[in-house]
């Protein structure tokens, strides 16, 4: 019974462990919750003087669900609608990586890419600059 | 028939996977769209039914910072009247939108060209497939130019306020199609953001070939969570007229709801004032509407108006896609 209290606690605490990355040799060093949304929202581009690029994982990601959640605070249908009214003012949604190995490959070799990932995948490369 | 021709082709050639309401990505550099409209309108004057809005769009990035948005629409495509058994055609198509814009950072970009003239919300995405009723308030179309044709400065003043900033100094770029004519048009306008909802304050100047100046403040309100959504705007103007040195104040505001009651299915209600007081003219209208969404970008709607001059009560279905 205490294994499994123990499992539990441990499960709830680090459950939602996921932060937003950059390249280590990035200027950007933190990003407010705000901002990051309208990032990713297609309304801002820039962090200071710093051109970002947002990028997704694809739709069934449990981080991206995660992050749209928390980050966003929009469900599925609010998001789809948001990118149906961007279609007709010309804005298109993030670009799409297929998987973590990727995204962070993409981040690596495009400067202002930023992305989210699980915690503990973060690598020596990659400066985390929100958690949630 | 031609361009037709190569729309059709290059879809076949260069298209990615497509879905209903978020265009075709034909390259790197153009992404393509269209939207349609039809309406049935019955009130006692008139009996008809009307393809409305026949639009195709284009847009795309040059690079990060460079990009461009073209829109053109036929209004009135086909309108079959009823009642006198008559029909009207309109093929050509109009330049609803053309612009550049460029981003020297968040804090300051530039759009040059005929776009959507900056003010309140409504105004901002005016097709009907993505709002909630067919009719537009009289806020909408009774002060202000729709579009202008000039230089728009925008971006954001800080985390929660956005700002935009516009002049006109020539006449549109499709002379005729916009419910106001004017060739000088100057107007400011904030934006502050909250979690749930944001506020707008506006004033502009312009004059067209009534008027030699008509100045006007504006102020909106959105507020937006879970299934409810509430838009309210108004707008005063202090007019000169050429034909009189009097003064002469006009009013509008509408105030809106909707309610998601249902997935799909929405429930919305309005209440609209204007008041020109160079004319003497007054007229409220109280409506009330349904709209279905069997997927976002197709909407089914319905809806009556009852007008304070109860011959222009009216009742309107529509049926409207965004591609």
């Amino acid at each position: 019974m205490k294994i499994l209290l123990i499992l539990i606690l441990t499960t709830s605490l680090f459950a939602n462990s996921f932060v937003v990355v950059i390249s280590k040799e990035s200027k950007v060093d933190k990003i407010s919750k705000r901002v990051l949304k309208d990032i990713y929202l297609k309304k801002r581009t820039f962090i200071d003087d710093n051109e970002i690029v947002p990028i997704n994982l694809e739709a069934q990601s449990e981080v991206r669900l995660s992050f749209e959640e928390e980050v966003l605070g929009m469900d599925r249908d609010e998001i789809n609608n948001f990118w149906i009214e961007g279609h007709y003012k010309g804005i298109t949604p993030p670009i799409v990586q297929k998987s973590e190995k990727g995204l962070k490959l993409f981040i690596k070799n495009v400067e202002g890419a930023i992305g989210y990932i699980k915690k503990e995948k973060v690598t020596k490369e990659l400066k985390v600059i929100y958690e949630f | 028939m031609r361009f037709l021709f190569f729309i059709l082709l290059s879809t076949f050639l260069f298209a990615e996977k497509y879905e209903l309401g978020h265009g075709l990505s034909l390259s790197k550099y153009l992404k393509v769209g269209s939207y349609i409209s039809t309406k049935y309108k019955d009130s006692k004057d008139i009996d008809e039914f009307e393809l409305d809005d026949i639009a195709l769009l284009g847009y795309g990035s040059l690079s990060p910072k460079f990009s461009y948005l073209l829109e053109l629409e036929a209004a009135g495509f086909y309108i079959k009247d009823l009642t006198n058994k008559k029909e009207e055609t309109n093929e050509h198509f109009h330049i609803e939108r053309a612009y550049f814009d460029y981003k020297f950072s968040d804090k300051f970009k530039i759009r040059v060209g005929k776009f959507i003239t900056p003010i309140g919300y409504w105004n901002l995405v005016p097709i009907t497939v993505l709002k909630d009723t067919t009719s537009n308030p009289l806020y909408s179309y009774k002060i202000f130019p729709r579009f202008t044709t000039g230089l728009n400065l925008y971006g954001f003043l800080s985390d929660d306020i956005e700002y935009n900033a516009f002049i006109q100094k020539s006449k549109d770029l499709d002379t005729g199609y916009n419910n106001i004519q004017t060739d000088d048009f100057i107007g400011l306008g904030l934006t502050k953001y909250f979690d749930d909802f944001s506020v707008s304050l506006g004033l502009g100047q312009f004059e067209d070939e009534r008027l030699s100046e008509r100045i006007y403040l504006d102020t909106s309100l959105k507020y937006k969570k879970s299934k409810v959504e509430v838009l309210a705007e108004a707008i005063v103007s202090r007019d000169e007229h050429k034909s009189d040195s009097d003064k002469y104040d006009s009013y509008a505001l509408y105030l809106q709801g909707s309610y998601k009651f249902i997935k799909k299915h929405y429930l919305v209600s309005r209440y609209e004032y204007f008041k020109d007081n160079f004319d003497d003219y007054k007229e409220e209208i109280f409506l009330i509407g349904y709209n279905y969404r069997p997927i976002y970008p197709i909407s089914i709607k319905g809806e009556y108006q009852f007008n304070s001059h109860s011959d222009l009560n009216k009742f309107i279905i529509s049926l409207s896609i965004l591609f």
